[in-house]
């Protein structure tokens, strides 16, 4: 497999993936228990297994080593011989919080510290297991190494955990002079093909045999010896690493005591699960490669039959194009359309969490048909629905306990429905068990208000006499895609849509000195919550002109025949492509912030109506 | 006990290694350096003979007493050295 800068960037996408799907079943597997665990077990053990591997691939130590000890603890609960109670499932969700944190940090991952994740997992390991299966978490078995020069000290559980999985192990005799230098083969991209056909378990490479700067030797021998497993046998393994048979030693009679019939084996090419992503992004890549060429083809078509000034444009260029686009449109939908359950299912993570710190057992369901959201805006919804969640708990916990209530001690169940109207969504919330009565009062919403808004949805909370406090987040389904510039005004985030931009100026701190070389037939339009800007299609006075000081840029728009500046904090425009979504219906009539979006990073940006800008500066009467 | 670093600022690969160990070992045997430290900024590969290189220099420092960091590894030659135990034997930093 060829290395390229895309490679990281996709393991870090696909082990996200990877890692949201493994903290659903944790906690489908938690509520589950021992009974049907074992499927659910099974399948988060091979998911653990594919990032073992890839991070192995990719030389990401840390990440590895704690995959495995994930993967010793759900080998564990797989076979039965561990209770996935909220406690262990508490161990491994930390773990792979853990791995998300390296993931998200993946070029310092090495350095990062995993100790207190690594002594847990082996403390759940090692506590849990039978007296005499105890012993291999701790126990050491010594290998010796063909020559005999060095040996390889493993811990009997992970090999345990390795010949489990169906898999042989051997150690590979190489000599990196001989069959890497040789072969015009580079060392890194050795390690990486070997690592692609089997996990290297450790290896050795026998430094005294290289000697010193001193010694001056005719022949040169680097032996590097690997702990390898695979599924592959001797044979496949000869033929698929180029390596003689008599450089492979199976060490079967070696571990015999280790190797007993399990009558368990995982699917043997887990490894390639990433690589498969990888040629599954690139196909993806290549659709939309192909859609912008196509569109390109179309547009050069359209603007050369309009310098030929046809009378009619022809209708196949115009089809051709709304087809492209059309195309185009539904590729960036699949990248981020998802299914609303999937992507609100942190929450369910979240108030687990909660009950378990506050000993408020607490259980969340989600309820939808297949209704998809655009997975920026419900990942801006996970914390106000959540916290929305945990004044419900709250509320219904106090009652509960007021009352001295028999169930108080059963679990809060907490439903979230989801649902479509017209094209907007609603997400309804609502307890499961408990019915409010007339003394229960209604939640301060003021804050998670603030939040919900901002993404275009609203949030209301109503009394019914089945279900009580009903708490309702009403949002749109639809959204448009605009291109323009990202800048920062007053700390925070306005979108300039790229058309309406004339030029920008004074890319540098705005002194006083500067405004007074600027022409003074300016006016100056000050709201309280709105971007101050000038109009310099007329005049001005100079004293308004004081808010543009200590602004890096001033932006030049023109609408029409208007001309208008605003002082921006940025010095550099960066730009961007957003998801808009028009905002003014819940602010009101008199509201000027005409529109807002989310940014590809997931935060929201507020993006100014030129016209609205053009229509406002025509107004303003000069005095 | 004196200290000294050195910086190739290319690939230690197999054309430039006999250049390279020729100078590490006047440093070492001659100047009498015993603590050295190989910056590899701007090294993108290294070789199976660049690796032996490394390995010279350690062991050629080691009987001296002496000892060899490298610092400034890329992620692709930092990864590397780690996965075939080099950090075992002598100090490794990413740049």
């Amino acid at each position: 497999m060829l290395i390229n800068l895309d490679t990281h960037n996709i393991f870090v996408e696909d082990t996200k993936r990877y890692l949201d799907e493994i903290e659903k079943d944790l906690i489908t597997l938690e509520n589950m228990g021992a009974d049907i665990a074992k499927p659910f077990a099974e399948k988060l053990f091979r998911s653990v297994q594919v990032i073992k591997s890839s991070a192995g691939l990719l030389g990401f130590s840390n990440i590895k080593e704690l995959s495995q000890k994930l993967e010793n603890v759900l080998g564990l609960i797989s076979n039965g011989e561990l209770d996935p109670n909220p406690e262990i499932v508490n161990i491994l969700l930390l773990g792979f919080d853990r791995v998300f944190q390296l993931i998200e940090n993946l070029h310092k991952s090495n350095d990062m510290e995993i100790d207190e994740q690594s002594v847990m997992l082996t403390g759940l390991t090692s506590a849990v297991l039978p007296d005499e299966k105890k012993k291999s978490v701790t126990q050491i078995r010594v290998i010796h190494i063909p020559s005999d020069k060095h040996t390889f000290q493993i811990s009997e559980f992970n090999l345990l955990q390795v010949i489990n999985q169906g898999k042989n192990i051997y150690i590979l005799e190489y000599d990196l002079i001989h069959d890497v230098q040789m072969k015009k083969i580079t060392p890194l991209n050795f390690v990486r093909f070997v690592q692609q056909h089997g996990e290297m378990i450790d290896s050795f490479l026998d430094i005294y045999s290289v000697g010193t700067l001193e010694e001056k030797t005719s022949e040169h021998k680097m032996p590097y010896f690997i702990l390898f497993a695979s599924s592959l046998d001797k044979e496949e393994l000869s033929n698929e690493l180029d390596l003689e048979s008599n450089k492979i030693h199976d060490l079967k009679n070696e571990l015999k005591d280790l190797i007993k019939t399990q009558g368990k084996v995982y699917s043997s090419n887990s490894e390639c699960n990433f690589i498969e992503s990888n040629v599954l992004d690139q196909n993806k890549k290549k659709i939309l490669s192909d859609l912008t060429n196509e569109f390109s083809f179309a547009y050069d078509s359209l603007v050369s039959e309009m310098l030929e000034k046809k009378d009619s444009i022809n209708s196949i260029t115009l089809n051709r194009i709304g087809m492209v686009l059309s195309s185009l449109k539904k590729q960036v939908n699949i990248e981020y359309s998802v299914k609303a359950s999937d992507a609100l299912w942190k929450l369910v993570r979240k108030v687990r969490d909660y009950g378990y710190k506050n000993n408020i057992p607490s259980k969340l369901e989600i309820e939808s048909s297949d209704i998809n959201m655009d997975k920026r805006i419900t990942c801006q919804l996970i914390e106000p629905i959540s916290n929305l969640i945990i004044k419900m708990i709250d509320s219904i916990n106090k009652l509960q306990n007021n009352r001295h209530d028999a169930k108080i001690k059963d679990s809060i169940q907490i439903i979230i429905q989801i649902i479509e109207e017209d094209k907007d969504i609603i997400i309804k919330i609502y307890s499961k068990n408990y019915s409010f009565n007339n003394e229960d009062i209604l939640l301060d919403l003021t804050e998670e208000q603030k939040q919900i808004n901002a993404l275009n949805a609203n949030c209301s909370q109503e009394q019914s006499a089945e279900k009580g406090v009903v708490l309702k987040v009403k949002l749109k389904q639809a959204y448009s895609i605009l291109d323009g510039y990202n800048v920062k005004i007053d700390n925070q985030d306005y979108i300039f849509p790229k058309t309406y931009i004339k030029e920008w100026i004074l890319n540098t701190e705005i002194s006083d000195d500067i405004i007074k070389q600027v022409d003074q037939n300016f006016i100056i339009l000050v709201q309280e919550k709105w971007i101050p800007f000038i109009d310099i299609s007329s005049k001005i006075d100079i004293k308004d002109f004081q808010y543009f000081l200590n602004k890096k840029t001033i932006v030049i728009c023109e609408v029409g025949y208007i001309k208008f500046a605003i002082g921006i904090d940025s010095s550099k425009q960066s730009e961007i492509s957003v998801v808009l979504q028009p905002i003014s219906k819940h602010l009101g009539k008199d509201s000027t912030i005409i529109a807002n979006c989310l940014l590809t990073d997931g935060k929201i940006a507020f993006i100014p109506d030129m016209g609205y800008f053009a229509y406002q500066a025509s107004k303003i009467k000069i005095t | 006990m004196s200290k000294k670093t050195v910086k190739p600022g290319k690939d230690i690969v197999a054309s430039m290694v006999s250049e390279l160990k020729k100078e590490l070992q006047d440093m070492i045997v001659e100047e009498g350096v015993t603590e050295l430290e190989i910056d590899l900024e701007g090294v993108e590969m290294v070789d199976s003979v660049g690796l032996g290189a490394f390995i010279a220099t350690h062991n050629t420092l080691s009987q001296k007493n002496g000892k060899l960091t490298v610092i400034n590894a890329s992620d692709d030659i930092f990864s590397l050295f780690r996965t075939m135990r080099l950090d075992q034997h002598f100090e490794i930093h990413q740049g």
